[in-house]
C-alpha cells in the first residue's frame, strides 16, 4: 500500500447554485474508498472531475501519480468507470457497444466479459434502451471488469440492483482486492455497502468533505449518545452534533467517544455508530439549531 | 483456524483477531511455522477492511507472535518457552483483571472474589 | 483516433444507412432539377453538410459524450475524429449525390457542369464554409443551438430578402453575390491560374484550422 491510486488537493468546482470547496483526500493503492452522502453532496461531481468529464476550478489532481489532464489517455486506459445514469446510444445493442468500446483497451478480455454477460444474465444483441436501469448498470460493471483495470471508478454502482446482486458485486469487487494493484472508488448513499466493504471512507456534504477517514478509525471514533432529555445540559450539548430531541430522548452523534463517556458517565447510552447514523447525523448537524 | 467476529461487541475488530489467535498460538492449536492467510485473503473471508487485518497483523509481529516473511506471508514465530509461558501468563492475568474490574463494579468484595475463584477451579478438577 | 471513428461508425451505422441514402437519393433528384450549376452546388453541399452533424447530434441527445469521454482518449482526440469523419462522409455524400443528379434521366443539368474543376471548387469552399461555423456551433450549443441557428438563419434570409426587395435596405442579395463573383474573378487575373486556386486552397485550410481550433478550445472546456 505504498503508492496512491488517487490524490485530491484542494479541489475546487463551482456551478451556479452549487459549489464544490477545497476537497481534498487520497485512495492508497490496493483499498476500497466509499464516498458517502446524501443526494445532491458532490459525490458524482467529484467523480466526474477525476474522469476530466466536467472542468475543475481549481486544485489538483492525480491518479496513478500522474497529473490527470497531462496524461488522460493513460490514466483512463487502466480505469473501468460506471456511471451513475449510463448514457449509452440507445439503439445500439449491447454486442455493438462492446465492439465500439473494447478496442480502446489493450489488455481486453473478451472471454471474460462473455461469462460476465452470462452471469449477469444480459442477452448480447439486446437493444441498450430496452435494459431496464438496473441491467444497464449490470452492463456497465461487465465492461469495466473486463480490461483488468487497476482502478475502478464507479458512481452509485449498485442503484437499481436487488440486495442478491448489492452483494455479489461486493464480494466480487472483494475478491478483486486480491492483487493489492487494484483500487476502487465508489460512490453511495446505500451506507451498507460499505460496512462490509470499504477500507477507507470519505462521507461529502453540500461540496465539502467532512470526513475522510479508515472505516476502523471511524467505528473507534464516532458512537451515537443517547439520553433522557434532562441530561442534555449546555456543556455536553457541545460535544454531540445533529441532535435530535423526541418525547422519549434525545440523541446525538459524538467523535470523541472519551470525552462523552467523562461527561455524560451513565447517564446516556453510548453505541457504536453505523456509517449511516453518521452520515444522517452530520446531515442533521449542519440544518439543526 | 478459527476466527470468529462479533460485530455487536465493544472491543475493535482487530483486538478481536489478535485474541482468538493469540489464544490458539499459545495453546498451540497453530504451531510454530505454521502459515497464516495472507492480509487480503483474511480480509475477505471475513468480510473486513484489510487495513484492520494488517494492523492485527502487525501487532502479532510486534508482540513476537508472528513473522511476516515478505512476499511470502506470515508464519507463527518459534515461540521461547519461558516467554510463551509468560504469555499464557498474561493472558489469564488480563481475564481476572477484568473479573476484578466488574466485581468491584458490583460491589462485591475480595474475599468472595477469592472463595469464587477456588470453588471453579476445583470445578474443573 | 480511429477507434473514435470506428466508434461512431458502428452505434450509428442503423440510423446512417438508412437515412443517409434515401437522404442522398432525394437530394440528388432535386438536385437535377435545377438549372443553375452554382445553385445546385450550393444546395447540395449545405444539405450534405447536415448529415454528419445529424450524427453528431445523436450523441448529443443520448448524452453519450460523457462515455466517449471517459474512454482512453482526449478531447482533442474527440473533436479530431469529428472533423475527419465529418469529412469523409460529406465527401462521400456529395459523390453520391452527384452520381445521381447525373444518372437521373431528364436532369436540366449536363453532367461537365457539376463536375467541372470550379464546380468541385465551389463544391469543397461551400462544404467548408458550411462546415466550419456549425461545428463550433454544435459543440457549444448542442443540437438545440445548431437549429435555432440555422432557423435564425433562414429568417433573417427571408427578412433581408424582403427588405432588399422594398428597397428599404441599401443592397440587394444577388449584387452582393455578383460583386463577390467579381472579385474573385479579378484575383484570378492577377494570380493567374494555379496561384488563385492555390490562394483558394490556402483560406479554406485557414478556415478549417481555425474551426477546429474553436471547436476544440470550446470542447476542452464543456462539462458533460
Amino acid at each position: 500500500m505504498m503508492d496512491n491510486a488517487i490524490e485530491v488537493k484542494g479541489l475546487r468546482k463551482n456551478y451556479k447554485g452549487f459549489s464544490l470547496r477545497n476537497v481534498s483526500f487520497v485512495l492508497p493503492q490496493g483499498t476500497i474508498m466509499g464516498l458517502v452522502g446524501p443526494n445532491g453532496a458532490g459525490k458524482t461531481t467529484i467523480i466526474k472531475l477525476i474522469l476530466n468529464l466536467v472542468r475543475k476550478s481549481g486544485g489538483e489532481i492525480r491518479v496513478f501519480g500522474l497529473d490527470h489532464l497531462h496524461n488522460e489517455a493513460e490514466i483512463k486506459s487502466r480505469i473501468g468507470f460506471v456511471h451513475e445514469s449510463p448514457a449509452y446510444i440507445e439503439d445500439a445493442t449491447l454486442n455493438d457497444l462492446k465492439a465500439a468500446i473494447a478496442p480502446f483497451y489493450g489488455k481486453w478480455n473478451e472471454s471474460l466479459f462473455r461469462s460476465l454477460l452470462a452471469e449477469f444474465e444480459l442477452p448480447a444483441d439486446k437493444k441498450f434502451k430496452k435494459l431496464s436501469h438496473g441491467m444497464k448498470m449490470k452492463f456497465q460493471i461487465a465492461l469495466a471488469l473486463s480490461h483488468d483495470a487497476d482502478l475502478l471508478i464507479m458512481d452509485e454502482p449498485t442503484s437499481g440492483l436487488d440486495p442478491v446482486f448489492r452483494r455479489e458485486l461486493l464480494e466480487r469487487l472483494s475478491a478483486l482486492m486480491q492483487d493489492e494493484r487494484k483500487s476502487v472508488l465508489f460512490s453511495t448513499h446505500i451506507t451498507s455497502d460499505l460496512e462490509r466493504t470499504a477500507d477507507y471512507i470519505t462521507f461529502v456534504h453540500e461540496g465539502e468533505i467532512v470526513l475522510s477517514k479508515s472505516r476502523d478509525e471511524i467505528k473507534e471514533t464516532w458512537a451515537v449518545v443517547k439520553g433522557p432529555v434532562e441530561q442534555l445540559t449546555g456543556e455536553r450539548r457541545i460535544l454531540l452534533k445533529g441532535i435530535r430531541t423526541t418525547a422519549f430522548g434525545f440523541e446525538g452523534l459524538t467523535g470523541d467517544i472519551p470525552a462523552a463517556r467523562r461527561a455524560f458517565g451513565s447517564a446516556a447510552v453510548i453505541d457504536r455508530a453505523s456509517i449511516e447514523d453518521i452520515m444522517i447525523f452530520m446531515d442533521r448537524g449542519n440544518n439543526h439549531a | 483456524m478459527k476466527i470468529i467476529i462479533s460485530n455487536s461487541s465493544p472491543d475493535p475488530i482487530y483486538e478481536q483477531i489478535n485474541r482468538q489467535l493469540k489464544a490458539q498460538i499459545i495453546s498451540g492449536d497453530l504451531a510454530e511455522g505454521d502459515a497464516l492467510p495472507s492480509i487480503r485473503k483474511l480480509a475477505q473471508e471475513l468480510q473486513i477492511s484489510v487495513i484492520t487485518t494488517k494492523r492485527a497483523y502487525d501487532e502479532l509481529e510486534r508482540e513476537g507472535f508472528i513473522n511476516t516473511v515478505g512476499s511470502k506471508g506470515s508464519f507463527v514465530a518459534v515461540q521461547n518457552q519461558e516467554l510463551l509461558r509468560e504469555k499464557k501468563m498474561k493472558l489469564v492475568e488480563e481475564k481476572l483483571a477484568a473479573a476484578v474490574a466488574e466485581a468491584r463494579l458490583m460491589g462485591i468484595g475480595l474475599d468472595h472474589l477469592q472463595e469464587t475463584l477456588r470453588l471453579l477451579y476445583q470445578e474443573y478438577e | 483516433m480511429r477507434n473514435l471513428i470506428l466508434l461512431d461508425l458502428i452505434l450509428h451505422r442503423k440510423f446512417l444507412l438508412p437515412f443517409g441514402g434515401i437522404y442522398a437519393v432525394w437530394v440528388g433528384f432535386y438536385a437535377s432539377r435545377v438549372e443553375s450549376p452554382r445553385l445546385s452546388v450550393f444546395v447540395s453541399t449545405f444539405l450534405c453538410c447536415i448529415i454528419p452533424l445529424m450524427i453528431f447530434t445523436r450523441e448529443d441527445k443520448f448524452k453519450a459524450a460523457a462515455v466517449s469521454c471517459s474512454l482512453p482518449v482526449t478531447r482533442k482526440q474527440v473533436v479530431l475524429s469529428r472533423y475527419v469523419l465529418g469529412w469523409a462522409m460529406m465527401l462521400v455524400v456529395y459523390a453520391v449525390i452527384v452520381l445521381i443528379a447525373a444518372a437521373f434521366p431528364g436532369g436540366k443539368l449536363k453532367t461537365g457542369d457539376i463536375l467541372s474543376l470550379n464546380s468541385i471548387f465551389l463544391a469543397l469552399a461551400f462544404l467548408t464554409i458550411f462546415f466550419s461555423i456549425l461545428m463550433p456551433l454544435l459543440v457549444r450549443y448542442g443540437m438545440v443551438g445548431m437549429f435555432a441557428f440555422l432557423i435564425g438563419l433562414q429568417v433573417l434570409g427571408a427578412v433581408v430578402l424582403f427588405l432588399s426587395a422594398r428597397k428599404i435596405l441599401p443592397f440587394s442579395v444577388k449584387g452582393i453575390i455578383v460583386s463577390i463573383g467579381r472579385a474573385l474573378a479579378s484575383l484570378n487575373a492577377h494570380l493567374g491560374a494555379p496561384g488563385y486556386y492555390l490562394f483558394l486552397v490556402a483560406v479554406l485550410l485557414a478556415l478549417s484550422a481555425a474551426s477546429f481550433a474553436l471547436s476544440l478550445f470550446l470542447f476542452k472546456r464543456k462539462d458533460l
